[in-house]
């Protein structure tokens, strides 16, 4: 058995990401009412009552077209939430500029760069909801890491959406995210989906040789050579740094094979 | 010789216009520096509510899309030549209010009186590239208001630097939108540039 209740005062949420052609709000209850709700908005701003136009999708939200650019007047919208059993309202009063928040930057993508181990080449594209980055530049924030560390480093982009890292770990597979906001006003978006990378190592040319020299000393027809792709190495076992890295563990293994068909 | 004029005067426009984009950023960040500073040092509220001020300029704009580039310079131009007036008279005042015991907000002042005045010099320099020549300065400067008591001088000058850090953004878009090619930057191409 489900009681009705009255709504609580609901949660109300403002924010431009299409700056500047207008902003939205969106609501909800924090608590169900188990009885049906109707939520009406008004947004004021100054003497002027502006007309926020209900989204088809999703249900809680309408959006409201800037007429007026670059005012310090503040806004206010008002939800008011009513059921059979009571009403509820919730106010916000803000700035033109400080519900500027773009979407994250789309299209993240991190490739290794050959023949460099440090470095990875990053590139994305402005949120699609931005109308107009050419008049209304947004600029980036991109934060990295290798996977064994929990340290992000963080770089900062006035402009152009690409970025190579040049101090990156070696053979270390890395986290990339980026981050966009106005160049001017507002605050950053929430993080972009995040890619993974790996920068360019060398192929290790000494388990190749060593290789060969089992296949021609060995009594065997059988050889041992590794699939092109296949890791061979686990992280912990790799010692030395850049093109010449050293697995020791699989050489050991190597050896011992090649002794056993002497 | 026409087609190397046009281009010259092309270069030197952009230059003015990304050279004015920067001033206008870095206007803005020490206006908003020196809001918190006056709004401490003058005892208000931050979140005061300022109404329009006979003779602040107002940023505030409908179908600012639609204006054409010389509309914006000109626009532009009469605020922060009215600016300049505003500050310079906001200057006189804190030091008589306060003489030297505020150095820092009479030092901010003075700083921000500069960038208004390098900003103005750049818009008057672009008009001049787009054969308009800047419009005179009796012309642009509103009449002096009349005498207010201490507060209300001070919530004045509240409203001065709110409306002034509007203005630096809109003013950083408006010459972006002068950089751009097509109807918004507001100027005919020369036949050098015509397609």
């Amino acid at each position: 058995l489900l009681l009705a209740v009255p709504p609580k005062e609901p949660v109300l949420m403002c924010r431009s990401n299409n700056y500047p052609k207008g902003f939205y709000c969106s609501w909800h209850l924090p608590t169900p009412t188990y009885i049906p709700n109707s939520f009406n908005i008004s947004v004021i701003h100054g003497t002027r009552e502006m007309v926020c136009e209900k989204d088809v999708f999703p249900k809680n939200r309408c959006h409201i077209r800037y007429l007026q650019l670059f005012s310090t007047v503040k806004y206010k919208v008002t939800l008011t939430v009513t059921n059979a059993l009571g009403k509820s309202s919730t106010t916000l009063t803000f700035d033109e500029f400080a519900i500027v928040k773009p979407d994250p930057p789309e299209s993240v993508v991190a490739k290794p760069v050959p023949n460099n181990p440090r470095r990875l080449e990053v590139s994305w594209q402005n949120p699609s909801s931005w109308p107009d980055p050419e008049s209304f530049p947004l600029k980036f924030f991109l934060r990295y890491r290798p996977l064994i560390l929990d340290q992000w480093q963080h770089v900062e982009l006035s402009d152009g959406t690409s970025h190579t890292i040049t101090d990156a770990y070696a053979g270390k597979e890395y986290i990339i995210q980026v981050a966009a906001k106005d160049n001017d006003i507002g605050t950053w978006s929430d993080w972009s989906v995040a890619v993974h990378a790996t920068p360019w190592t060398e192929e290790p040319k000494h388990l190749t040789t060593e290789a060969q020299i089992t296949e021609t000393t060995s009594t065997s027809t059988s050889s041992f050579m590794p699939p092109p792709t296949t890791k061979i190495c686990d992280k912990g076992a790799v010692v030395g740094s850049g093109s010449v890295a050293v697995c020791w563990t699989a050489g050991l293994v190597l050896a011992a094979y090649g002794v056993l068909f002497i | 010789m026409a087609a190397a004029d046009s281009a010259s005067a092309t270069l030197r426009r952009h230059d003015l216009c990304s050279r004015g984009i920067r001033l206008a950023g870095k206007m803005r960040s020490d206006v908003v520096d020196l809001l918190d500073t006056y709004v401490e040092q003058q005892g208000l509220d931050a979140s005061a509510s300022v109404a329009a001020v006979e003779g602040v300029p107002v940023a505030a704009v409908e179908h600012w899309d639609e204006q054409t580039g010389t509309q914006r310079l000109l626009e532009n131009l009469a605020a922060y030549r009215a600016f300049r007036a505003l500050l310079a008279q906001m200057l006189e005042e804190q030091q008589e209010q306060l003489g030297e015991a505020d150095a820092t907000l009479g030092r901010a002042l003075a700083a921000v009186l500069l960038q208004v005045s390098a900003f103005t010099y750049h818009l008057e320099e672009l008009l001049r590239l787009e054969n308009r020549g800047p419009p005179g300065e009796e012309a642009a400067v509103p009449p002096m208001p009349p005498p207010l008591s201490l507060f209300e001088r001070k919530l004045r000058g509240l409203g001065v630097l709110r409306e002034l850090a509007q203005w630096a953004v809109r003013s950083a878009r408006d010459l972006r939108q002068l950089t751009k090619p097509g109807p918004g930057s507001g100027v005919a191409p020369s036949p050098a540039e015509s397609p």
